[in-house]
């Protein structure tokens, strides 16, 4: 496809990205609320406020974003202005652009090229030294221990998501996303034919997205917002448009790398209703997810990294040697 | 371990498909208290008929909350609700029952606006002095202690405390002093 | 209509700091009430926060002691503005239960709120019901989309 239709693939892969990564937290709130007997933010406002405070709050994030960024930034004079500004800005950017690398159903603006999947990895890692950085940089000790923490906390939870990741690429054959999508319409989703792999993926990307086991490094009552103690108005806007897109990429990552990308039995890839098919699929992984999320209290973080190598890791190995394994059993999976 | 896990996921199946939140803000009638019987002590209210105005609740008020301030003939009693700790104090030492504690809780308002709704006020009259005409007591605290003291007294000095009433509660506290011997009532008239 | 999203993200999403300036607790706790499954205040959106920084209404509670009047007053410039200041419970309007009889100040304390800091919404009561809180919470709304 030449460029022009290439950037607007891009733009609209993108905006739908932060769409879903929208709902997805939404529904992570609305989940956990209704799990301790109380209602989440409105999906559909009774009758008599509905004047005063909009007809559904679906997309609440949404609102908190637009709040945020109407509001005052203020800069401690202590910290060093251009790394607190330019942190949030560069995982912005890394994010927006591993957002057009995640297909979605058959959209695909940047994921057909070879070595996307590494690429993608490469960018995904580069979030969590933003917020190291921010922390850091911010002069407060609270953005330090935050940033400690999550610097802690990355060691743990990359090693499943990699090793997975790459499990699934050993199992196409390719290192390119949308290869790996078309080759699990050929075979055998590998959620079904890999599930060490998939779990080691899930449960890397709830440490990733800092759910409740292991959101050590905002921890609310401990260390007072972690990394993101001294900001304030456009740059914590930032923040939590960087948090939705991390939420859509990486669910769009499981999905595309175990689910094929949103192709059921009915839908083939080249149908446009597998958009639909794979936000269906995205709300079941993260209401998983959420009620992981909702049931458990935060770890240690000396018990988060044991946890990790433990179970997530060994996981991760397992499934490296089963794809090896059903190789042998299996030949129609290409190898 | 596996029947804490069926009841946990029973428990939670339950939580999410019937939450015990209510309806607040867009029905105001679930503002009522939690059980029927109960109490809630909001804003007061002075009945008209039964409150004398003796001042009696400034005396035990917990945070200085009621005032009393007399204002030529009248006297009035206010309650700031601002600095109300809704106690009922004042309500328990009431002797005539002329102050009730009613079930509406004064909601929010805006700040500016505080002083003219966050209060209660009542006036009563005040009698003035036969004899050097500055007010003395409210009206209905003299007609009620009268009335009590009445129908409380035995029958031999009824007649008497009749009599003496109705010359001496006309006039302050200064004037009886001074006119005591002329009313006959001064202690050393008697020996 | 940029005007118009911006005061509706304003009034849809408020979220709260709730300053703890002395006194018996018991606001707090109705306050904290306000957050639980009963009275879900979650429902419209607000959450509370623990960073004054991350806060558009500041919820204040208890006559000010003299240790944090200090802290008071660096707690609400560390708000970004626009902001909302509710003063909730007797004691935050005017001393409260915390008044002497003879009309002399208090050794302990650094006055009511008032004297530190702006209040734009006072909610009565000692406590203040959970449903007066809302009610100034929706209040507070009201004057941000005028903000």
């Amino acid at each position: 496809m030449n460029l022009i239709e290439l950037i607007i693939q891009a733009t609209l892969l993108t905006s739908a990205s932060f769409i879903f990564g929208t709902i997805y937290n939404y529904e992570i709130r609305k989940i956990s609320a209704r799990l301790q007997s109380r209602r989440g933010p409105w999906l559909l406002v009774p009758k008599p406020l509905r004047k005063s405070l909009g007809t559904t709050r679906i997309l609440q994030p949404l609102y908190d974003i637009i709040k945020l960024l109407c509001k005052e930034t203020i800069i401690p004079p202590t910290a060093r202005r251009r790394l607190f500004i330019s942190a949030p800005l560069f995982a912005l950017l890394c994010l927006v652009a591993s957002s057009t690398i995640i297909p979605i159903g058959e959209y695909s603006a940047l994921s057909s090229f070879d070595l996307s999947l590494v690429a993608l990895l490469y960018l995904l890692l580069a979030v969590p030294f933003t917020l190291i950085l921010g922390g850091s940089v911010s002069s407060s000790p609270w953005g330090i221990f935050g940033g400690q923490r999550e610097a802690d906390l990355m060691l743990a939870y990359e090693t499943p998501i990699v090793i997975g990741s790459f499990t699934t690429a050993i199992m196409a054959g390719s290192m390119s996303i949308k290869e790996i999508q078309v080759a699990q319409t050929l075979s055998l989703p590998y959620l079904v034919l890999n599930p060490f792999a998939a779990a080691a993926v899930l449960l890397g990307i709830i440490g990733k997205l800092h759910l409740k086991p292991f959101d050590i490094p905002e921890a609310e009552v401990e260390i007072v917002a972690g990394p993101a103690t001294e900001y304030s108005g456009k740059l914590l806007g930032l923040m939590e448009i960087n948090k939705m897109l991390l939420t859509s990429v990486c669910i769009g990552l499981f999905i595309n790398l175990f689910m094929a990308g949103g192709a059921v039995p009915g839908v083939t890839l080249n149908n446009s209703l597998t958009v639909l098919t794979y936000l269906a699929e995205g709300l079941i992984i993260v209401a998983v997810a959420s009620l992981i999320h909702t049931l458990n209290p935060r770890f240690r973080i000396d018990q988060a990294l044991d946890w990790y190598i433990k179970t997530a890791a060994l996981l991760a190995a397992v499934g490296l040697c089963w794809a090896y394994i059903l190789r042998h059993i299996y030949p129609a999976i290409s190898g | 371990m596996k029947t804490g896990l069926a009841r946990l996921a029973k428990e939670l199946l339950r939580n999410s498909l019937r939450p015990v939140t209510a309806n607040y803000p867009a029905i105001p009638e679930h503002a009522r208290p939690h059980e029927p019987g109960e109490e809630i002590r909001g804003r007061h209210r002075f009945d008209v008929e039964k409150c004398v105005g003796c001042g009696a609740c400034q005396t035990v008020c917990s945070s200085g909350a009621i005032s009393v301030t007399d204002s030529g003939i009248e006297r009035v009693l206010r309650i700031d609700l601002s600095t109300c700790i809704f106690c009922g104090r004042c309500r328990d030492i009431c002797p005539e029952e002329g102050l009730q504690l009613t079930p509406e809780v004064p909601s929010a308002q805006p700040y500016g606006d505080i002083l003219k709704t966050f209060k209660v006020e009542h006036s009563v009259d005040l009698s003035s002095c036969v004899g050097c005409g500055r007010p003395t007591y409210p009206k209905k605290q003299i007609e009620t202690v009268r009335m009590r003291i009445i129908s409380n007294l035995d029958k031999v000095n009824v007649d008497s405390a009749r009599r003496d009433m109705d010359i001496y509660l006309k006039y302050c506290l200064n004037c009886r002093r001074s006119l005591s011997y002329i009313f006959g009532t001064h202690p050393r008239k008697l020996y | 209509m940029l005007q118009n999203i911006k005061k509706k993200a304003r009034a849809y999403s408020p979220w709260i700091f709730h300053a703890h300036a002395g006194g018996c607790n018991n606001c707090d706790i109705e306050l904290a009430a306000c957050f639980a499954p009963r009275y879900d205040l979650e429902r419209m959106g607000i959450q509370l926060r623990n960073n004054p920084r991350h806060a558009d209404i500041l919820i204040v509670t208890g006559p000010v002691t003299k240790q944090i009047s200090s802290s008071l007053r660096r707690i609400y410039d560390q708000v970004p503005n626009p902001k909302v200041v509710v003063a909730c419970g007797s004691c935050a309007l005017t001393g409260g239960v915390y008044n002497r009889d003879d009309g002399k100040p208090n050794y302990a304390l650094a006055g009511p709120p008032e004297k530190l800091i702006p209040i734009d919404i006072s909610v009565p009561g000692c406590p203040p019901k959970p449903e007066s809180i809302i009610d100034g919470v929706m209040l507070a709304l009201e004057i941000l989309r005028k903000k």
